[in-house]
């Protein structure tokens, strides 16, 4: 939470009533002022040597103006309260020809208190220290093997404050602190290159690194780059795909989970339009957006309109339950927000985004996953993919794959691509583990990136297109 | 607005803290956005926004660090922090200011009557986009989205040395996003257009593209798996070249990451492929007078008829690699630091129509959309490449069956080599960079579908 010094400091209570106020003098339904204050820092690494160290101040505000379906934005560096109410103004004007008018209720500080306990804040540890944490991932990943001949590391901290307020007399803030290391390894033997990476992050201080020590994080990246040097190209067709735990869960976030995003719901341009009700997966598939894990990489305690952090549960058993709102869509479907609305920065409207969204532990070991698979292909690690909403269509990297033989994982094998369709490849969810496991990731929509995590036991899907570079 | 900022001053601050060198890259511009959906407007953004950011040097080690606030404690801030970040950097005996400078060139970057346009002539714009694309065919269900945009902004960048340059920079661009329905089948297609005023768009020819290339691919089915000719248009080449460029930058060459390292001067791709990087190119929209640390735009031959002639360098990695800058410091806003990056970097068209290229393939695919290329699909160093596809199918030189769910797979390099037609049709994207090309054809790539 914000101190009273700093709030008073980023803007007063008095300056964004008027700003409120102003904003709504030519009518509309809605106005809201959202203020950021960020703090962060990055240090890179590459050939062993601290290549960037950047430090960044970022203050900002962004005025929104609800009239009708439209929407005004105006955004401005400038928390002067002169600056503050010609973006006030400039929002407003849009709503010149509003037939309906909104009376600014006085704005009520609530706060919500945070479940999420920071130990060791970012800004209490010197450059120094953090840089140490990056030599030692270096160092552990060149440890690994001969064969590693480039290792890069990457650092990222932030603080990130923010203040909502609205014409129906919201006020509320929320402190959000991300940590975050990644490192990719390069392998190396003869013409063979390979890479490996890993990037835990977390809605925490520098105790990541008591969950995660930088020494695990760079040995887990060497690892995978030597692994995969003596992988076979993977073949191709159809075949039974067991999706290992963790980051495994992406395959959710693009297949399905976008699509179940209101504003693609809309607009109809989501596969999973008008299905609420509808067995749209396998009954063994529970899908949740839960914004309130502790700690979580993508939570929260208020989202970027306000609304309190919630958790959704999105199919039950196969049974398509509810979609993903910010207050546009929520205020359209005539129901409240599921604490969905997110912005990458002030410069940025809300839209509707996941935050730790998942599928919940089934009955089975991973063992008895791959004993029960005859043949077929173990995505170890996925390393991102894309979905095109309205047909569900999807493709994903495999940056670790292995062949499954006779229920036994056998030889590692590289670029493979795994292509389907989200909804049909929920329904081919035949087993579902109990090893669940959250892995951070950045998601991109409408040119905003955000913090997401992704969660997944280890599952598998009966059959699915493999795109492998095996040439006959 | 706040008062102007001293740059000068704070170079003096910063080396006053201890720096030995520094350097302020101020960036301003005023943004646009509009979004309409339905006849109606969806949303409209509008701001102001400026940013500075200061690059410290001491004892051969760099620090960085930006704000947008530009009250006297945070200037004060952040150039304390550029040069706490300088002391944990590890000295390099290549960092530092670059040493040319000066006698900057003067392509044409605005046009004045983008700052006259009124915002309801925007909107009309983008408004008469979405009826544009509703009416192409009744097969069209709806579109998705119609976003206008515009940027006018400003740079200054100055340092210890002396250097002082600025320019001022204005671009738009339209973008449309169709869906189209036949039964149960639904397919998206997507164009946009781009210019210095809203006079250079081409409003109509984007809607009618994105809402011809959505029912073009109404009944797509899987194709079956095999080794067929693929031909890339020139929205997915641009794509491909995005990855190369990435490989053709000195800094992934010098580190053993680009599977172009240790091939200067030798044959990387087949006779047909020709690729320029060109920081003056006067359409260009990464077109400037001077690269992100002050080095005067130029244009820069990277492959000729398939021999590699050079990488992309900025004044670090030229020092490092006994080469010269080639001014590729690219710095996407005031919160980077300059990296090298190509500025309008394209596939050089040939000299072949389209019709011909495709009419010379018996049996292939022609692709018109490819995912995963961002996302691990295609490695740099490795030269892996695996993709999932949209298109349709050539058969005896004629379109035929849109085709589906598929992927292309093979090397990027073995692609490069296997490149044996590029037509006339050059076109440049504008996402995520400048990135240009014309249809080619690649001999023989692996397809895996049903």
């Amino acid at each position: 939470m914000l101190s009273k010094e700093e709030v008073g400091q980023l803007l007063s209570r008095e300056s964004v009533q008027k700003a409120l106020y102003t904003a709504l003098r030519n009518g509309g339904n809605f106005a809201e002022v959202f203020v950021e204050k960020k703090l962060s820092n990055s240090i890179s690494l590459e050939e062993g040597r601290i290549e960037r160290v950047k430090t960044g101040f970022d203050l900002g505000a962004g005025i929104r103006v609800v009239n009708g379906e439209g929407v005004s934005y105006v955004f401005t560096d400038d928390l002067a309260e002169e600056a503050l109410l010609e973006a006030a103004r400039l929002a407003g004007s849009a709503a010149r020809n509003a037939t309906h008018r909104t009376a600014v209720l006085d704005l009520r500080p609530h706060r919500n208190p945070s479940p999420h306990r920071i130990s060791i804040r970012p800004e209490t540890v010197a450059k120094a220290g953090k840089v140490e944490l990056v030599m030692r991932a270096d160092r552990a990943a060149r440890a690994v093997d001969p064969q590693i001949k480039q290792v890069m590391v990457g650092y990222a901290d932030s603080v990130q404050k923010v203040i909502i307020a609205n014409s129906e007399g919201l006020w509320a803030e929320d402190e959000r602190v991300h940590t975050r290391m990644a490192v990719t390894a390069v392998a190396a033997r003869g013409e063979v290159i390979q890479t490996g990476y890993e990037a835990p992050g977390k809605h925490m201080g520098l105790e990541l690194f008591d969950h995660f020590p930088p020494e695990e994080i760079g040995r887990t990246a060497g690892r995978r780059a030597v692994t995969m040097l003596n992988a076979r190209p993977a073949p191709s067709g159809k075949m039974a795909v067991v999706i290992s735990n963790g980051f495994g869960g992406a395959m959710f976030h693009e297949a399905s989970g976008h699509g179940l995003e209101a504003d693609f719901i809309q607009k109809g341009s989501s596969v999973f339009a008008g299905r609420i009700g509808e067995q749209v997966a396998s009954p063994l598939v529970t899908a949740i957006d839960d914004g309130t894990l502790v700690n979580e990489w993508g939570s929260f305690v208020v989202d970027d309109e306000g609304a309190p952090a919630q958790r959704t549960v999105l199919i039950e058993n196969g049974v398509l339950k509810s979609y993903m709102y910010d207050r546009k869509a929520a205020v359209k479907d005539k129901r409240p927000s599921t604490g969905n609305g997110r912005r990458e920065s002030y410069q940025d409207l809300p839209l509707p985004r996941m935050t730790n969204t998942f599928i919940a532990p089934g009955e089975s070991t991973p063992e008895e996953i791959i004993a029960a698979t005859p043949d077929g292909l173990f995505a170890k690690v996925l390393s991102g993919g894309e979905v095109n909403p309205a047909t569900g269509d999807f493709v994903f990297v495999v940056s670790e794959g292995y062949l499954i033989k006779d229920g036994k994982i056998t030889e590692p094998v590289r670029g493979a691509t795994l292509i389907g369709n989200g909804p049909e490849s929920l329904q081919k969810i035949d087993m579902v583990g109990n090893d669940l496991v959250f892995s951070a990731g950045m998601c991109g929509k409408g040119g905003q990136s955000i913090p997401v995590s992704v969660g997944q036991p280890t599952l598998r899907m009966a059959e699915l297109t493999v795109g492998g570079t095996q040439r006959e | 607005m706040s008062a102007r900022l001293d740059l000068k001053a704070m170079l003096d601050a910063a080396q006053e803290a201890g720096a030995e060198e520094a350097e302020v890259f101020f960036q301003d511009s005023e943004n646009t956005t509009i979004k309409v959906y339905h006849g109606q407007v969806d949303s409209l953004v509008t701001a102001k926004a400026k940013g500075v950011g200061i690059r410290t040097f001491r004892n051969h080690q760099v620090g960085y660090a930006y704000t947008s606030d530009f009250s006297r404690e945070s200037i004060r801030a952040v150039i304390q922090a550029s040069v706490e970040n300088a002391g944990v950097g590890t000295p390099d005996e290549f960092q530092g200011l670059p040493v040319t400078m000066g006698n900057y060139p003067h392509p044409p970057l605005f046009n004045e009557t983008l700052a006259e346009t009124p915002v309801e002539e925007k909107i009309e714009l983008a408004l008469r986009m979405e009826k544009v694309a509703l009416e192409y065919s009744d097969k069209v269900r709806s579109v998705d989205e119609v976003e206008y945009a515009d940027q006018i902004g400003n740079v200054t960048l100055m340092n210890s040395r002396g250097l002082e340059g600025s320019y001022k920079r204005g671009t738009c661009y339209a973008s449309v996003f169709v869906l189209a329905q036949e039964g149960d089948d639904v397919q998206t297609g997507y164009s946009f257009t781009y210019g210095r005023s809203l006079q250079e768009l081409k409003p109509v020819d984007a809607a009618r593209d994105a809402a011809a290339n959505a029912v073009t691919l109404l009944g797509a089915r899987q194709a079956r798996g095999q080794e067929a000719p693929v031909v890339f248009r020139p929205e997915v080449g641009a794509m491909l070249m995005a990855i190369f460029a990435e490989a053709l930058t000195a800094d992934a060459v010098q580190k053993g990451r680009s599977l172009f390292a240790g091939k200067l001067g030798q044959m990387v791709a087949s006779d047909q492929v020709s690729i320029i990087d060109d920081g003056l190119m006067p359409d260009g929209l990464a077109t400037a007078p001077f690269d992100g640390e002050g080095v005067p735009s130029r244009r820069t031959e990277l492959i000729e008829n398939g021999k590699l002639l050079s990488f992309m360098y900025d004044s670090y990695t030229a020092r490092k690699g006994k080469a010269k800058s080639t001014g590729n410091a690219s710095r996407s806003s005031y919160r980077s630091t300059p990296v090298p990056a190509p500025n309008n970097f394209f596939m050089v068209p040939g000299g072949v129509k389209v019709e011909e290229l495709i009419g010379g393939v018996k049996s292939g695919f022609y692709v018109m959309e490819v995912s995963g290329l961002g996302s691990g699909g295609a490695n740099p160093i490795s030269g892996d490449f695996s993709v999932g596809a949209t298109g349709r199918w050539i058969r005896d030189g004629r379109f035929a069956e849109p085709v589906r769910e598929v992927t292309i797979a093979g090397n990027l390099l073995n692609m490069l080599g296997d490149v044996d037609a590029v037509a006339d049709d050059l076109k440049f994207v504008p996402m995520m960079g400048a990135f240009g090309s014309p249809t080619f054809r690649v001999r023989k790539m692996a397809i895996s579908g049903a």
